[in-house]
């Protein structure tokens, strides 16, 4: 069985050496002369919002520019990255795609992306927008435009608040408080030794995990440069054995595995497993199918300081499209972010927390109708600084597979967490000294 | 004059196999084709690769041996090679012991033997993926099947798949379920080769049924010993979709194998040219194992 994935491996790689043979005939299509500009797009995504693009967005973006045509070149989430990667090497890429807000840097770093710094300090007003800054490196270049942001947000069972007469989270929570308020929320095993309710779930996850506990307890994850690791530095170990206690020591949070077998990470919240926790906006979607989920959304619990991670999915440029493909790219780009439009239609689609503030602080969104009610916790983290992008570089995926593999032999208590801390601090920085050894 | 027209017909002859060959050829071609540029390319081409430095985003740079040399100082590669060992040891003798004994329990005439047949030749011709993805459910460490019935006989609920010492034990078990079909149906027909007046006449000597089976029946299957013992040691250093699905390599790297360290490698790191070295190494310790096993037959297998 294992023939068929080598299999797929030998195709995959079949398919980018015939790329590259063909990268002769490919790459030299005439441009197109005059005014008529047609541009690829390359996109992934799921059928909701991919249906928003093809009929709505792109159709009042040629008739509001009639000299560019844009064509979409749909893949699922998935399957596109693969496929990308590919299309690179044979340098027949999309003119501009949606990268994963986590994936951008893996391409700028290698030099796929075109810098588009210039051209925001040019055509964007800083103060308008939300998260313009996301998706930039070490030295400030500018990668890519958001599309949407996905901040991360306490979520809150209030039906498991109101059951036991605790007050809702505010703002004044901090770590001591979580703790304490999980102990409460935890319903006492019954007969049959198992607990039917969870006060907090304390994951080894990146986004709605460990990064943002590091960085509350001033605590790093990499350096400023995001080429050294910081993870043996006692804040950070202290950070995760915090999150480590909550399973084993205070058993306020269920196990990774007891969690998995109510459905994972999605479903421990709607199923009301876990009275509280930490997803993204993009869940909400989620939770609003389960009808008579009565829950809100709060600011994350402050420790040292405040912190909460967000990620955006960002419109990046092909570094070797041509000028004039670039620029009509660019002119979507805008299109997009800039018309209000667009923007309301983005966020009242349930896809993201929309980037200009116009439409964020309008009934499209912060006063919108639906659950959570409380929708300041998304942007607030943006607006006062406090919100941080995953300390992304070119090899975050294979850093963060190495930290969270180590790390999770202290989320099964299997070794200490400082144990743990030590040998994924080891492990990472073998990883940038590799990759930034260039 | 006869022997003209002989030397005519020979002729005929060969003009006529010259053309039945290219013919044959013709009708071989989607696969001639196909196993030239799917797979003949990619290998030679993967070779070339695995000399270089490439993400296939930036140009190849050649780089010699040195993914080759770091590969033999890359401690996770180094427990990867040693946990697919593991795998194979294990797995692949336990898989050839289990299915002959399967197989001669399914070699009996009895009614309704072919429904037994089919039941356990069933997950052969299932897709891993679909195994994988129940026997998820079977190790639940809460709810699973194996820690309910396991509760019936007072035995504490372990954590199948989320502990370090018993996820490799796990994925074996389940692999050497899956395959136990495949390798009985390749045993019940060598089974049905062995004549039976050899058993007729060891019963005459007054031999035992074990000394019956030790001494007719596993000699006589050396042969089909041989070709299994063969294929499963390949296949199983292959393995891939097991810990793929079921542990994506953890806990702590506890069932990572090559080929899911290698797949991670190339397809989310980006490290082309390493990956290759990777395959390249695994291909050539299979080879290596196929050709011992191939010089040492002679002292066990009876053709």
């Amino acid at each position: 069985m294992g023939k068929r994935i080598k299999s797929i491996g030998w195709f995959l790689m079949f398919l980018v050496s015939m790329g590259l043979l063909l990268y002769g005939c490919g790459g030299k299509k005439q441009a197109t002369t005059g005014k008529q500009v047609e541009i690829r797009f390359g996109y992934p995504g799921a059928v909701g919002d991919y249906q928003a693009i093809k009929d709505q967005v792109i159709p009042m973006f040629e008739e509001a520019h009639p000299n560019i045509k844009v064509n979409l070149e749909y893949q699922p989430w998935g399957q596109f990255w693969t496929k990308l990667k590919t299309q690179i090497a044979a340098g027949e890429a999309p003119d501009f795609w949606v990268s994963d807000g986590v994936y951008f840097m893996e391409y700028a770093d290698r030099g796929a992306l075109k810098d588009l710094t210039d051209w925001v300090k040019r055509d964007f007003e800083e103060k308008d927008f939300l998260g313009l800054d996301f998706a930039s490196d070490p030295d400030g270049r500018i990668w890519g435009i958001p599309r949407e942001i996905q901040t991360i947000a306490f979520y809150y069972n209030k039906e498991a608040f109101n059951e036991i007469g605790l007050s809702y989270p505010d703002e004044t929570w901090d770590w001591d408080t979580l703790l304490s308020s999980a102990k409460k929320l935890t319903k006492d095993p019954g007969s049959d030794k198992r607990i039917s309710q969870y006060g907090f779930y304390s994951t080894n996850w990146v986004s709605g995990g460990w990064f943002n506990f590091i960085y509350q307890n001033k605590g790093r994850i990499l350096d400023e440069t995001r080429t050294k690791s910081m993870l043996n530095q006692p804040e950070a170990i202290e950070a995760v054995k915090y999150m480590v206690d909550m399973i084993h020591k205070h058993k306020v949070s269920p196990t990774g595995e007891v969690a998995g077998s109510f459905g994972g990470l999605d479903a421990v919240f709607p199923a009301k497993v876990v009275a509280m926790y930490f997803n993204n906006y993009g869940m909400s979607a989620v939770f609003n199918q389960t009808k008579d989920l009565d829950y809100d959304a709060a600011i994350l619990p402050k420790g040292k300081v405040r912190a909460v991670s967000y990620n955006a999915n960002p419109y990046v440029i092909n570094a070797k499209a041509t000028p004039e493909r670039a620029q009509a790219a660019w002119e979507f780009i805008k299109f997009f972010a800039s018309n209000e439009a667009v923007q309301k239609l983005w966020s009242e689609g349930g896809f993201g927390i929309p980037i200009l503030k116009k439409v964020v602080y309008s009934k499209s969104f912060i006063d919108a109708p639906t659950k959570p009610s409380n929708k300041l916790p998304f942007i607030e983290p943006l607006e006062k600084g406090y919100g941080l992008p995953m300390d992304l570089n070119k090899c975050w995926q294979e850093w963060r597979t190495a930290l969270s593999q180590n790390i999770g032999l202290a989320w099964m208590g299997q070794v200490s967490v400082e144990t743990a801390m030590l040998n994924a601090h080891k492990e990472v920085q073998e990883i940038l000294d590799r990759a930034f050894s260039k | 004059m006869q022997l003209k027209i002989r030397d005519k017909e020979i002729k005929n002859k060969v003009s006529y196999n010259k053309q039945e060959t290219l013919w044959a050829l013709f009708f071989l071609s989607p696969k001639i084709i196909g196993l030239v540029f799917f797979t003949l390319g990619p290998v030679i081409a993967s070779f070339l690769i695995s000399f270089t430095d490439w993400d296939l985003v930036s140009k190849p740079i050649w780089i010699g041996l040195d993914n080759y040399k770091h590969l033999i100082r890359n401690d996770v590669f180094v427990k990867s090679l040693i946990t697919t060992c593991y795998y194979t040891v294990v797995s692949v003798p336990l898989g050839l012991v289990l299915s002959l004994l399967l197989a001669v329990a399914m070699n009996q005439k009895i009614k309704g033997i072919v429904v037994f047949r089919t039941a356990f030749f069933l997950p052969v011709i299932s897709s891993m993926v679909a195994i994988a993805l129940l026997w998820r459910w079977i190790y639940n460490s809460q709810y699973g099947l194996l820690n309910y019935f396991l509760g019936l006989i007072c035995i504490p609920p372990q954590n199948w798949l989320g502990n370090t010492k018993l996820a490799m034990p796990s994925l074996i078990a389940m692999s050497v379920w899956k395959g136990l079909g495949y390798n009985m149906m390749i045993w019940l027909a060598a089974l049905q080769g062995i004549p039976e007046d050899l058993y007729e006449a060891a019963r005459i000597d007054g031999a035992s049924k074990w000394q019956q089976f030790k001494n007719i029946t596993v000699p006589l299957l050396s042969p089909t010993t041989f070709l299994l013992l063969i294929l499963g040691l390949i296949n199983s250093f292959q393995v891939f979709e097991q810990s793929f699905v079921m542990t994506g390599g953890g806990p702590a790297k506890a069932t990572l194998t090559i080929v899911l360290y290698l797949f991670s490698n190339a397809f989310e790191w980006l490290r082309m040219g390493y990956a290759s070295a990777m395959a390249y190494i695994l291909a050539l310790i299979i080879f290596v194992l196929t050709l011992i096993q191939f010089k040492y037959q002679k002292k066990w297998v009876h053709y």
